[in-house]
């Protein structure tokens, strides 16, 4: 109804504001005069005319920033349904000294890979005073990781800061070899839907650009021309804040949704064999000069999301998460080589490989399923229940 | 020439033009991202630079690029209707400089051949083998079932008629100079009106091209309102009725009378708001560039007869139709029953052109018919009734029935199948009250609101004559506004123009 009502009061301002022809109406078999009486030239309203439809556009953009917040359009988005899990999940748990609070990002690997409840479970029954806030969801990609962390950290009270500051906070990040060569990784997936304009906030083009230009070089932008194309239309939809009305008049208050979203078996997912322990090394890749180059932003992206938490981080792990394709291995392998300075759990290492060669522990090729994130997680918790006493705080 | 590409049946057909398109963005629509990048690149290039040849050519590329952002494929069919036709015009004004106007007419006849060969092979194979394999399998005869199907060129029925009408006016001494390639090549392929109308007249648009365009202010406002009026009316208007329309007429078995009678008027609603708004979006974007293109809508909902109608709606289409099929055919000039004839022939015609379908042509069919029993009675009374010598009852009555029959008739137009448009009708008719569908509520305010708004307020402002106006830039600094507020209000997710399919 709003929109009906909206739309012809618009229609009858636009006609009101009049008709100006000052040559003859054309029709259609071309009769009419088509000659100008007045030459742009020495059109004065034409540079008034600019300047004034400037200035309104740019009053807007200013404008709507104040006034029509985006978080506000984009409630109903999983992404914000995931903050708001965690954020209750925070209150939820009592602060203690000594605390820490452990945040992991990540994308479906860890979404269904990781029980970060039974994570904390598992870590405070071993003494180490914990909270987990898993904020990974499916399908994401960096930016809209960013941008969940961003609404977690815009959701924070000030005494939640103050916990947080207090706190020994670690930012785990996903260690993926997909996402990790690709900032632009399924950018292209649902354009134009709340899903991606929700994380096509102005406010985080420049992190974006920042990210692409530590990326591709200017051959490889051509090659991504589409998504860069989609990137810079879907920005503009929000600074502009095109369908804004109707997104925000559809959407509620965020229904919480948690990071761990478990998958049973798939029963199509049916290997030849057991999971492999190892693979041979990838001959294109043996040089290991093709990682360096395409993962030399990702050390851009983590300090994207370090700053996030405004100096409240004070370390960081890294993880990975295990796969029946030989590229992941051997991206996980060199990884764990390339920074021997980070904490990092290698889920493709020899050990966790063992526990989980059923078929029936997962869900498809790349994706654990439930039984399997249960085995899992036993085994990020028992690497951070070795590693943390010997964390800085 | 690019050969006939044919794609065996199955997710590649083409999909109905009244579903909802996949938000790809290489489709290059009007309402979509792409086109809001596309269009300030081209603006700036085009006015940024001095000359005419040099625009014109930028113009042209831009309209490749365009129309390649659909299927870059279908590119050298383009290519070959403007060879042909450009090869065409040359030869006719060639054969009457020689005096042989025999031959001058041969080359007509060629060049329109060729044209409508083009449109018939693209746009109406698929429509004949499937009615020839049901005829044969009627007649007990085994065929072939069709493996294949061959994708329809957009805009190729309106690129034709451009053609056409280009050969057609050299012809008949309209165009009597030689029209260079260039100016053959944008007047065909012009992207704000490539791949749906308004249909131009070549001597509309062939003397614009002659001067370098200069940027007015009376430009930028009219091209402004006339943009943010079709973006109102497609992506506010239009997108908004669809999916009621959609969800009725997609099983319209299964829903009541009044259900189908709402999804009706819906439809009537949303083909006027979709069709003019590209209409003016095409002319203002046209407009953006300095060139005129004539008006393709006057509030035909306001018609109080089917000949008022047409003079109204998709104003290029009817009027082409009347200069170059109807009056050829006798026109006015054979006497009654001819006059008769050649109506229902060129209605008929003009609903085959809109598309292969049964549904097209009975369409067609109805309003030729109606418009046939329209002229015998003013024949017969003896004078021709205008608005100006009807009483109020009468223009009353007249617009009722005027538009009861329109609206009816929009039926078959949306229909998928021609027992759908009979499902509709009887249910309106036998005012079904069973319902199997789930429930759904009637979108009241869009479906009134608008429409009665634009045919009462907006046609009586926009009958007022134009004139210079006073403060433009505070008028165009609130229409620019208005254009931000179209884009808040704007329904999410891209919606095809009804109209790209014929």
């Amino acid at each position: 109804m709003t929109v009906g009502i909206l739309g012809t009061f618009l229609l009858l301002v636009v006609a009101l504001l009049g008709r100006w022809s000052r040559s003859t109406r054309l029709t259609v078999d071309g009769s009419t005069e088509l000659t100008r009486t007045q030459l742009a030239a020495e059109d004065p309203a034409r540079a008034k005319m600019l300047v004034t439809g400037l200035v309104v556009l740019l009053v807007w953009m200013v404008g709507a920033d104040f006034w029509l917040p985006l978080p506000l359009a984009f409630l109903n988005t999983t992404s914000a349904q995931v903050t708001a899990f965690c954020v209750e999940h925070l209150h939820q748990s009592r602060p203690v000294p000594g605390e820490y609070i452990l945040i992991i990002e990540g994308s479906s690997v860890t979404t269904r890979g990781v029980d970060g409840a039974a994570l904390e479970r598992s870590l405070r029954r071993a003494g180490i005073p914990v909270t987990v806030i898993q904020l990974s969801l499916s399908g994401a990609n960096h930016l809209e990781r960013l941008q969940l962390l961003q609404n977690f950290a815009d959701s924070l009270s000030s005494s939640d800061w103050k916990r947080l500051r207090e706190s020994r906070l670690i930012l785990g990040h996903e260690v993926q070899a997909l996402y990790d060569r690709d900032p632009l990784l399924n950018y292209g997936n649902n354009p134009f839907t709340p899903t991606t304009l929700a994380y096509s906030n102005p406010d985080n083009l420049p992190t974006l650009l920042n990210w692409i230009t530590g990326r591709y070089d200017l051959r490889e932008l051509w090659n991504r021309r589409s998504e860069l194309q989609l990137i810079a239309t879907q920005f503009l939809y929000n600074a502009l804040r095109i369908s804004y009305l109707q997104l925000w008049d559809t959407a509620n208050r965020a229904a919480p949704c948690a990071g761990f979203q478990p998958h049973p078996k798939r029963a199509d997912f049916r290997p030849a064999g057991l999971l492999p322990i190892d693979f041979p090394p990838d001959p294109i890749l043996s040089g290991r000069q093709a990682y360096p180059r395409v993962t030399r932003w990702n050390a851009i992206r983590d300090a994207a999301f370090r700053s996030i938490f405004k100096g409240a981080v004070r370390s960081e792990l890294f993880f990975s998460l295990p796969g029946w394709l030989a590229y992941e291995f051997n991206y996980d392998n060199w990884w764990s080589h390339a920074h021997p300075d980070q904490l990092f759990f290698n889920g493709n290492g020899s050990q966790i490989r063992s526990r989980l060669r059923e078929p029936g522990l997962w869900n498809d090729p790349g994706h654990l399923a439930d039984s399997g994130a249960e085995i899992y997680t036993e085994e990020f918790a028992q690497f951070l229940r070795q590693n943390w006493p010997a964390q800085s705080g | 020439m690019a050969g006939p590409i044919r794609l065996a049946p199955g997710p590649w057909r083409q999909a109905s033009h009244f579903d909802s398109v996949s938000p790809n963005i290489i489709h290059m629509l009007f309402n979509s991202a792409s086109f809001l990048l596309f269009l300030p690149v081209v603006l700036a290039g085009y006015w940024l630079w001095p000359g005419n040849f040099g625009r014109k050519l930028l113009l042209v590329i831009a309209s490749c690029f365009f129309y390649a952002a659909w299927d870059w494929r279908f590119l050298g069919l383009l290519g070959f209707v403007v060879l042909t036709t450009f090869a065409a015009s040359w030869l006719i004004l060639d054969c009457k400089e020689r005096a042989t106007r025999v031959q001058s007419l041969v080359v007509l006849w060629i060049c329109i051949g060729l044209q409508l060969t083009v449109l018939a092979f693209f746009k109406y194979f698929n429509f004949f083998e499937d009615n020839l394999v049901a005829l044969l399998s009627t007649i007990g005869l085994k065929s072939a079932a069709s493996i294949a199907r061959i994708l329809l060129p957009i805009g190729i029925s309106f690129y034709t008629f451009h053609a056409i009408t280009l050969a057609v006016d050299t012809y008949r001494g309209k165009v009597n100079t030689r029209v260079p390639l260039l100016d053959v090549a944008l007047y065909i392929a012009f992207f704000p009106q490539l791949v749906a109308g308004p249909i131009v007249r070549a001597t509309v648009f062939l003397p614009q091209l002659a001067t370098n365009r200069q940027f007015s202010g009376e430009d930028l406002f009219v091209a402004t309102q006339a943009i943010v009026t079709g973006f109102l009316y497609k992506v506010v208007f239009s997108d908004s009725i669809a999916p009621f329309v959609d969800k009725i007429f997609e099983r319209p078995a299964d829903y009541t009378g009044l259900l189908l009678l709402a999804a009706t008027f819906g439809f009537y609603c949303q083909i006027y708001f979709d069709f003019n708004g590209y209409s003016m979006i095409a002319i203002g974007v046209s407009r953006l560039f300095g060139y005129k293109l004539p008006d393709n809508f006057n509030f035909p909902y306001a018609a109080t007869s089917l000949g008022s109608f047409w003079r109204r709606w998709h104003i290029s289409l009817s009027s082409w139709l009347r200069d170059y099929l109807y009056i050829p055919l006798g026109g006015n000039r054979l006497g009654v029953s001819k006059q008769m004839r050649n109506l229902v022939i060129t209605m008929l015609l003009g609903g085959i052109w809109h598309g292969a379908s049964w549904n097209f042509i009975i369409w067609g069919a109805a309003h030729g018919t109606v418009l046939a029993i329209e002229r015998f009675s003013q024949i017969y009374r003896g004078k021709i009734l205008t608005e100006e010598n009807r009483s109020i009852m009468s223009l009353l009555l007249g617009w009722l029935v005027t538009q009861t029959i329109v609206l009816i008739l929009w039926i078959p137009f949306r229909a998928k199948t021609l027992a759908d448009s009979l499902a509709v009708i009887s249910g309106i008719f036998t005012w079904r009250t069973m319902m199997a569908g789930a429930p759904v509520a009637i979108p009241i305010t869009l479906l009134i609101l608008p429409i009665f708004c634009d045919t009462v307020f907006v046609r009586l402002l926009r009958s007022q004559p134009g004139k210079p106006l006073r403060r433009p830039e505070l008028r165009f600094g609130l229409l620019i506004l208005c254009a931000l507020a179209v884009g808040l209000v704007t329904k999410t997710g891209l919606r095809s123009f009804i109209y790209f399919q014929f």
